[in-house]
């Protein structure tokens, strides 16, 4: 019974997938791109980097003049006479692009275009102390200057609190560039800000403008904005994070600029940006374990050795990732590390973007 | 015979009462697509002027106490509506002749939060096209609102545009919006500031129908982080496209104004000439695709950035018809390039002081200071003279450099090192001003440069007649002869400093000039020949 009543759902399946490939006019409608996959080209001045990247939607192996395509979710255009269309690609960056007929409906038709650094793996071997795990060697191919990894910025960080010394939640602290906001008609360019405190009344801003600057400094809680005394400035320290700890006035709206109602010191801590390439075993997209790549894009990856054999996913993501120590090559970086977040998309690789030893 | 004449010039006049415009508008933010800032209006005259009064005026704190001080709005006139902005990305539609209000539009608390990070909440104009208003809010939204009632048929956050490609595009990453959007062929083009924060600066086109991405990419004017000339560089990149952009109609070529590169004051992790920061940038307008460049400060460390909008201009040129783009920069100077090839035509007006050296750790006073040369007030091109006026600015800046490169010793461990407050460094007691220069462009030479009282942080809008308005920061608005130069009216407005240029425009055949002034009072006046004659007390 429960075997007849399988194949009623396969038969039908079937029959709606059939429907859905096939159009009015007979044969089933398919999209074809004449590149499925491109090597990230680095941003060149000259715009070289921008490509375009030709189209077509058959019926029955002829042009579909009538279709319209939907390119990455948010353009839609008529194919020409001819069937064809081209979509333009940004190269600077890992990404795909999905392309696919939405007119005529419910054809299924689609394909992709990817951007990546291709993948060379150069040596996989079992790892010595877990049997049951392979070590890869790979490298992100590039001929280009290409930074994987880079400092991004530093953080200021502290807590605001009210004249009795209590948290106060909600406050925004933010920092502005004194030099304009003291020149009469001018407009105060910099800036950065933080989200509302919490409960504890810590704040974290990041985009810390660059030192010698003269920044100022306002804090709004509730309706009122407080700043420090007229003419006085901080110049951040450069290269780390700061930790600025704030106590709002009793009355007024300046804040002493002295301890213990504003007590600032260096701590530890930068923000990072990297490009993680890895792999993971198919259908499970978290579990990955891998290096940041050095400066000429070598990488390790260690996975177990069923999904090796089995064959692995691999991909490219961007990650921001603030921690106190400093980030280096070889660090180990997995879906699990502390203080990542995962910036853009992750890509996956074409099998055809990854080479063997 | 004589009957017949005669009914001839009643079926003229017929016809002249019928084709006679019921408006003359002012329809984009810069007048026209080409950015010219030339109204068509031509009966307020150097003659007529002395009878020019306010006839409607408007408070906005009174309208909204919750309307921010200051104001940067260039007000557009379609079909008897005109449409101001305020501080806070506020839009309104009020009837063009009478000032009543037809509708308000008062953005959400994310606006009201995005104000705590930034005290800039400048906002500069809408485009009014297809039925609708659209504008930017300081917070990185772009809203399309019912022309006819300002009900919000639909906000996007420009984050959301391109996922995986758009996602930093947030205040915490230093972006925020202060420019108009312009409308052209079914789309709309926006650009963002930042550029001193280290965004990445682009330029985007919408679909006006849903404000969905028109472009396959958008055009980022530098390269993504961790590549070419910044591969190396911290708290990086810049570009940003500020102000308004100008459209070749016939072309479909966008150009647009680029900001300076970051960090402002220190080049040593960015190497090379830095494109396209300080320049201007052709694109298709259809696909968004690099057409040319012209750099005008390579390698900037002064914060000169190429801000105003440029302008579009036909022109003959060594006896030869031409069609230019010009603009002048932050850097006070004046460039203009073929429109088509980007080849130079004017390579470089000084129209300021320009004395600018390395900055020094120790600090260096440069000419223009931090605020230009020509900061965004646009200038404006008078075709009966061939003249462009140039809206300068006159005020040094202390500039130091930083010292990146010295590695923070941290032997001694975190915490240990307690750091305090300092005096800032003010600048010396130099009295800025400003400058109107005029600049023929069939020869590309100053044909007079005259002092204004205080910096030209507006602009100029001209009239038909041969008159240029401009506003200035002590409430002093003033017309002048664009041929001669010399000032031909002078009105002291009963409100704070000009950082707009008004919208000039005519409801059922009579000529309205409206202009925006800012400060802790923000108004909006408008003026037409017999309006009143009250002034304003002097601004401190």
């Amino acid at each position: 019974m429960i075997f007849a009543r399988g194949l009623a759902s396969a038969a039908l399946l079937v029959a709606g997938l059939l429907a859905s490939c096939s159009s009015d006019n007979g044969g089933p409608v398919s999209l074809r791109m004449d590149v499925q996959s491109w090597s990230v080209t680095p941003w060149r001045a000259d715009g070289s980097h921008q490509a375009s990247v030709g189209g077509v939607v058959l019926q029955g192996g002829a042009p579909l003049a009538s279709a319209v395509v939907e390119v990455a979710g948010h353009r839609s255009e008529p194919v020409g006479p001819k069937g064809t269309f081209n979509v333009s690609v940004d190269r600077s960056f890992p990404h795909t692009i999905d392309v696919r007929v939405v007119s005529p409906p419910g054809t299924g038709a689609q394909a992709r275009v990817t951007v990546c650094y291709p993948i060379r793996i150069l040596h996989v071997h079992e790892n010595g102390a877990d049997h049951g795990q392979v070590v890869v060697d790979a490298l992100i191919v590039t001929d280009s200057k290409v930074a994987f990894l880079r400092n991004e910025d530093w953080a200021v960080e502290g807590t605001v609190r009210g004249a009795d010394g209590k948290p106060v939640a909600g406050a925004v602290v933010a920092l502005t560039e004194y030099a304009r906001s003291g020149t009469p008609g001018a407009h105060v360019e910099l800036y950065s800000g933080s989200a509302p405190t919490d409960s504890n009344g810590r704040y974290r801003l990041f985009t810390v403008p660059e030192s010698d600057t003269d920044v100022t400094l306002r804090v709004t809680a509730g309706n009122q904005t407080y700043t420090l005394p007229p003419n006085r400035v901080f110049n951040l320290p450069e290269e780390t994070s700061s930790r600025i700890d704030i106590r709002l006035p009793a009355g007024g709206t300046v804040i002493t600029d002295r301890p213990p109602t504003l007590v600032s010191q260096i701590v530890p801590g930068a923000r990072w940006r990297v490009l993680v390439a890895g792999a993971t075993a198919a259908g499970d997209p978290e579990e990955f374990e891998s290096t940041v790549p050095d400066t000429k894009g070598r990488f390790q990856v260690r996975m177990d050795k069923a999904a090796w054999l089995a064959g692995p996913v691999w991909f490219e993501q961007t990650y921001l990732v603030f921690q106190d120590a400093d980030l280096e090559p070889g660090d180990r970086v997995s879906g699990k590390t502390a203080g990542a977040l995962a910036a853009g998309t992750r890509v996956v690789v074409p099998p055809e973007a990854v080479r063997g030893p | 015979m004589k009957y017949l004449r005669l009914a001839g010039l009643a079926f003229s006049v017929a016809l002249l009462a019928s084709c006679a415009p019921d408006y003359v508008n002012f329809p984009n933010v810069h007048y026209d697509l080409a950015s010219t800032r030339s109204s068509p209006v031509k009966d307020i005259t150097k003659d007529n002027i002395k009878d020019l009064g306010v006839v409607w005026s408007v408070d906005f704190k009174a309208l909204d106490p919750s309307i921010a001080n200051g104001n940067q709005n260039y007000p557009v006139a379609v079909d008897g509506v005109l449409y101001v902005t305020t501080g806070k990305s506020h839009v309104f539609a009020f009837d063009a002749a009478t000032g009543k209000v037809r509708w308000h539009f008062k953005p959400d608390s994310g606006v009201d939060d995005f104000a705590k990070i930034s005290p800039i909440v400048a906002n500069r104009g809408v485009a009014v096209a297809e039925g609708k208003v659209f504008a930017l809010l300081i917070d990185n939204r772009v809203v399309a609102l019912d022309a006819k009632t300002g009900a919000v048929e639909k906000i996007v956050a420009i984050k959301d545009l391109y996922p995986g490609e758009t996602d930093e595009i947030t205040g915490a990453n230093g972006y925020y919006e202060t420019t108009a959007p312009v409308y052209f062929d079914g789309k709309i083009f926006i650009g963002s500031s930042g550029s001193d924060n280290g965004v990445r600066g682009f330029v985007m086109a919408l679909r006006a129908s849903d404000l969905s991405p028109a472009w396959d990419h958008p055009f980022w004017t530098v390269p993504p982080k961790g590549q070419d000339w910044l591969k190396d560089s911290h708290y990086q990149g810049g570009g940003g496209v500020w102000m308004p952009v100008t459209i070749d109609a016939e072309s479909g070529l966008v150009y647009f104004a680029v900001g300076n590169p970051a960090p402002d004051f220190f080049g040593e992790n960015r190497p090379g000439a830095n494109p396209y920061t300080d320049s201007v940038v052709a694109v298709e307008a259809k696909t968004g695709k690099y057409v040319w460049d012209g750099q005008e400060i390579p390698h900037d460390l002064w914060d000169y950035d190429a801000a105003a909008s440029p302008m579009l201009i036909k022109a003959k040129i060594g006896g030869v018809d031409k069609k230019i783009v010009v603009q002048g920069g932050k850097g006070g100077l004046w460039f203009a390039w073929d429109a088509a090839t980007g080849a130079v035509v004017y390579d470089g007006v000084p129209f300021a002081k320009i004395d600018h050296p390395k900055p020094t750790p120790e600090g260096v006073l440069v000419y223009p200071g931090i605020l230009g040369g020509e900061n965004y007030a646009p200038e404006s091109y008078d075709p009966a003279t061939g003249y462009v006026l140039i809206p300068g600015i006159e005020y040094p800046a202390l500039i130091k450099s930083a010292t990146h490169q010295d590695k923070l010793d941290k032997s001694f461990g975190y915490g240990a090192l307690i750091f305090g407050t300092t005096m800032a460094a003010t600048p010396p007691d130099i009295v800025p001003y400003g400058t109107v220069t005029a600049i023929d462009v069939t020869t590309g030479k100053i044909v007079y440069q005259n002092k204004t009282d205080n910096m030209m942080r507006g602009g100029f809008t001209n009239t038909s007649s041969g008159l240029a308005f401009y506003g200035e920061l002590d409430g002093i608005y003033r017309a002048i002869d664009i041929k001669s130069g010399s000032t031909v009216w002078e009105w002291q407005l009963d409100g704070d400093n000009v950082g707009g240029a008004p919208a000039i425009y005519q409801v059922k055949g009579k000529s309205y000039v409206a202009l925006t002034s800012g400060g802790t009072k923000p108004k909006l006046f408008v003026f037409a020949l017999g309006g009143d004659k009250t002034q304003g007390q002097p601004v401190q």
